[in-house]
């Protein structure tokens, strides 16, 4: 680094020089960072129970990557979450399922490298768009979804905020609930309005069928452009999918879906399917 | 010989004639399973199938007691052999820290209220601190590429057993003539 002063007394020269001394900590540090740093933080995108996330540039390729940061528990070391988005996404290879780029341990935190989205699907949903780029949504949602259930992946946490569009194609994301089934598991998984009744009613040997339901709300949302169910407490969402016991008859009356085509109703249905809420009433 | 043993209490409609199928099938799946022999020392000092054995047992008695899933012991199985394969650093004396902290990882990853690190502490009886058994559990996880999603034979008897019985409802016990 070179500074070049022109007519200047001494005075100054003095002044510029304390200064320049005052700095030369934080000089030294950004000159050093572009040699260490392989990733810079632009801006914080989100953050939730698990961690942070940043979007970011790597500097050797100047690529834009979203960052997941964990907090690290004081002393559990790697965190349970990370362990299991980690092993599920390295055995995870689609065009529509999010790439891990690699993990990194910055300051000791872990961090996950990952593509960058800028947009998701509640956002999408904001703006009009042609039909078919709707069906080829949804289309590309249930096959990314077979995909993971192929492998014996149950996602737990389906909803639009985790679908992330790209050029009318969509990519599933936030693979931090997801899980290997196993004969006991968590109830408390997904977000209140995709949750699936036999989670609402706190059971523990649930499998694959609680993603079709979030599955079905999501496709009704993108057709009628706002949530299936908007519950605002466990015990009201109940209520609300309680409606719905006789499934076509509710679909016929409903306002709502008069300008759907019957096959698509037919999916919806399929999806949301009530077998497990009938055993609990009986 | 392992001695496993089941009790099949989350899985709905079972019954005694269940549970001996079940555990049948186990104990043959265990015997026939392959050992990495190839992998195992066979001079004193080292780790050879005698002392995986006595140790397997060891951590059955451990995954019982406090209540991990049962499949959590067959991971951790996976886990330790792949990690022998992968290194060959297993020997006599650290062969407690490395299972310990299989076994810290395979239960973070697999159970529903993972192992606190001061259980994993109490039952090495203070032996390890929290720092040893931190860096093992990392060196570990590298190791194996961060892939711990192993299928084992457990999950497919799991799934095989809950398909039967959701097609036989109906039809009684008779689950010994498959």
């Amino acid at each position: 680094m070179q500074i070049v002063i022109i007519n200047s007394n001494a005075t100054e020269l003095y002044v510029i020089h304390k200064i320049l001394y005052q700095i030369k900590d934080i000089i030294y540090y950004y000159m050093s960072a572009s040699e260490n740093v392989r990733y810079i933080k632009i801006q914080k995108i989100g953050e939730g129970a698990y961690g942070i996330i940043y979007k970011a540039q790597d500097v050797q390729t100047e690529e834009i990557v979203a960052l997941k940061k964990f907090k690290l528990s004081d002393n559990e070391g790697v965190p349970s979450c990370a362990l299991r988005e980690i092993s599920i996404l390295n055995q995870l290879n689609h065009p529509n399922i999010i790439k891990l780029i690699s993990q990194i341990i910055i300051n000791k935190k872990l961090h996950l490298v990952m593509n960058y989205y800028d947009m998701d699907l509640t956002e999408y949903l904001k703006f009009n768009h042609e039909e078919f780029h709707l069906k080829n949504i949804i289309y590309k949602i249930l096959l990314a979804v077979e995909f993971i259930h192929n492998r014996k992946i149950i996602h737990r946490d389906l909803q639009p905020n985790n679908i992330l569009i790209t050029n009318n194609e969509p990519v599933l994301i936030d693979f931090g609930l997801s899980r290997v089934l196993s004969p006991n598991m968590t109830p408390g998984v997904t977000q209140l309005w995709y949750r699936a009744p036999e989670l609402l009613s706190n059971c523990n040997t649930y499998d694959y069928a609680i993603d079709m339901w979030s599955l079905g709300c999501i496709i009704a949302e993108i057709a009628l452009n706002k949530p299936l169910f908007m519950g605002s407490s466990e015990i009201h969402q109940l209520l609300l999918i309680k409606n719905i016991i006789n499934g076509n008859e509710w679909f016929l009356h409903n306002s709502q879906f008069a300008k759907l085509n019957n096959l698509f109703i037919d999916l919806i249905n399929v999806c949301i399917s009530l077998e497990f809420l009938e055993i609990i009433i009986s | 010989p392992l001695e496993f043993k089941l009790d099949l209490s989350m899985i709905p409609q079972t019954t005694v004639k269940t549970e001996e199928f079940y555990n049948l099938v186990l104990q043959h799946y265990l015997e026939k399973q392959q050992k990495p022999t190839q992998f195992l020392t066979k001079d004193n000092k080292g780790y050879d199938g005698e002392e995986r054995m006595r140790f397997l047992n060891w951590l059955i008695e451990i995954t019982n007691s406090y209540k991990m899933n049962y499949s959590t012991f067959f991971i951790i199985c996976s886990i330790l052999d792949e990690f022998q394969k992968k290194t060959q650093k297993i020997t006599r004396d650290n062969l407690y820290l490395t299972g310990l902290s299989c076994m810290y990882l395979a239960s973070k990853f697999n159970d529903v209220i993972p192992l606190r690190i001061d259980q994993a502490i109490y039952i090495s009886h203070d032996r390890f601190d929290r720092n040893k058994i931190f860096k093992k559990e990392l060196e570990i996880f590298e190791c194996l590429d961060h892939q711990l999603n192993f299928s084992n034979s457990f999950l497919f008897l799991t799934l095989l057993l809950r398909l039967y019985l959701s097609k036989v409802k109906d039809k009684g016990d008779d689950i010994i003539e498959i």
